[in-house]
């Protein structure tokens, strides 16, 4: 019994630090656990996931049996192990989804801020056309006149 | 002598006559006016040197215009003009570049002038949002805004267009527009009602778009997407799964997005296929993945009347007909 728990109490002293390192991996964040910036609300998910893990697959202390503590690589081959891991993988994805979701509403919206009122002109396909046609017969005309005034400059 | 005080004097020798130059050297004349270094540049030699100042075009701007030539345009308002626009049009195989040159307008009251990176017709845009590689926003560039940091604006593909909005008496400005040579063309707007025209998308993950803003019928004598010569290849379910095909668009607006895909086709093959599309604007779109360098070469006539009276006619619903 004395081995289990100081299992566990291990286990336990593994997340804080683990959970310490990540927070100051991340510069600048301050508290991280008050703010609401993705980095945080990601690492705590983890934190908070990898403490819920641990304290379920920590052997239990009322155990009847007195057979040795199980193995950590035991531990995570366990079904509740397993369906802890994907838990966290989809909270994982769906934290992601969330962030770019409000990066790209961001974006579009700060995009919407800045851009102006799309100018535009309403105009038929058939004056455009023609317009086009006339200034067809116009540019044919000027390159011709600044045709003659480079052959009329290449003959001096 | 030595050998070895022979071979040093040789040595010596050799060097000497390296340092004074006798060696052979690439003279630099007046007819290769870039040295030797130039061949590592990338810009493109056979462009068109820029026609000079004296030779420049020169006219004045109307409130309405369309402008294909390269020259000097200045609009002076006679009266407030509020709502103006100006087509600018190039070769296919050209972009353009608009210039302020002098610009006496005021914009805290209210004046602007803007270029637009394509063309834009009832809300509706050339290239599509997604054919072009500018988010909308940054394809508007104001003047007023930008005018001081940016004085050139240069397009995309071979058309632009220029809003602007005066309203003093006497207030004016002047643009100069020029062409520059553009290797691989992607989006273009033909000038003419027919031509022929071959699009090439080298290896690039894109899509382009030739469009013609007339009723043609289209034939497209070639048509290669890399590899993709086998015709077993074809049980495909759809073009789209391919990544690389080339389809027909026909529709009432210049946006490529919301025209009507006429057909789709994803199978290499040598020799004409015809098709009339009876609508305002006909577009031959290419979508490329990027493994491939894919080709489509097409010719297009416009579609008389008769024509497109019959198309009308044999039609089951309104769109745009084609057979």
């Amino acid at each position: 019994m004395r081995v289990e728990f100081s299992f566990t109490v291990a286990l336990l002293q593994v997340s804080t630090v683990v959970s310490v390192l990540l927070r100051r991996r991340i510069k600048g964040q301050g508290m991280c656990w008050d703010t609401s910036s993705f980095l945080c609300r990601r690492m705590k998910s983890w934190s908070v996931l990898l403490l819920l893990s641990l304290l379920l697959l920590s052997p239990p202390l009322a155990r009847p049996s007195s057979s040795a503590p199980p193995s950590l690589l035991s531990l995570l081959d366990s079904p509740l192990a397993l369906h802890l891991l994907r838990l966290l993988d989809r909270r994982q994805e769906e934290v992601e989804a969330r962030s770019r979701d409000d990066g790209g509403e961001e974006g579009a919206f700060r995009g919407r801020r800045d851009e102006p009122p799309p100018i535009s002109i309403d105009l038929t396909f058939h004056l455009l056309r023609r317009m086009m046609h006339m200034d067809k017969m116009e540019s044919q005309r000027e390159q011709a006149l600044v045709n003659r005034r480079i052959m009329d400059e290449v003959g001096k | 002598m030595e050998r070895t005080f022979r071979e040093h004097l040789f040595l010596l020798v050799l060097c000497l006559s390296v340092l004074k130059g006798d060696a052979r050297y690439i003279e630099n004349n007046e007819i290769l006016k870039d040295d030797i270094y130039s061949v590592f540049n990338l810009d493109l030699k056979r462009e068109m040197p820029e026609i000079p100042e004296e030779l420049l075009y020169r006219r004045s701007l109307r409130c309405l215009d369309m402008i294909a030539v390269e020259g000097q345009f200045t609009f002076t308002a006679e009266r407030p003009q509020l709502n103006c626009a100006s087509f600018f049009m190039a070769e296919p195989n050209e972009v353009l570049s608009i210039e302020y040159d002098s610009v006496d307008i005021d914009c805290r009251g209210g004046d602007f002038i803007t270029v637009f990176d394509g063309w834009v017709m009832k809300g509706e845009k050339f290239p599509s949002s997604q054919d072009h590689p500018l988010p909308l926003f940054e394809r508007y560039v104001d003047y007023c805004e930008s005018g001081s940091v940016r004085k050139i604006v240069r397009s995309n593909q071979n058309v632009a267009m220029l809003f602007f909005r005066i309203h003093n008496e006497g207030s004016s400005f002047t643009v100069t527009v020029r062409k520059h040579v553009n290797a691989f063309p992607c989006n273009v707007i033909s000038q003419a009602p027919e031509g022929s025209y071959t699009m090439v998308i080298p290896q690039q993950h894109k899509n382009c778009s030739f469009s013609i803003v007339y009723p043609v019928e289209i034939e497209i004598s070639e048509f290669s997407l890399g590899h993709y010569n086998n015709i077993a290849k074809r049980l495909l379910p759809g073009c789209a799964e391919t990544g690389d095909f080339v389809q027909l668009l026909g529709g009432n607006t210049i946006d490529s997005s919301k025209l009507v895909p006429v057909t789709d086709l994803c199978i290499s093959f040598t020799g004409p296929t015809q098709m009339k599309i009876g609508c305002e604007t006909t577009v031959v779109r290419m979508v490329s993945s990027g493994r491939f360098v894919n080709r489509v070469s097409f010719s297009y006539r416009l579609l008389n009347s008769q024509e497109l009276q019959n198309l009308k006619l044999n039609s089951i619903d309104d769109f745009c007909s084609s057979n």
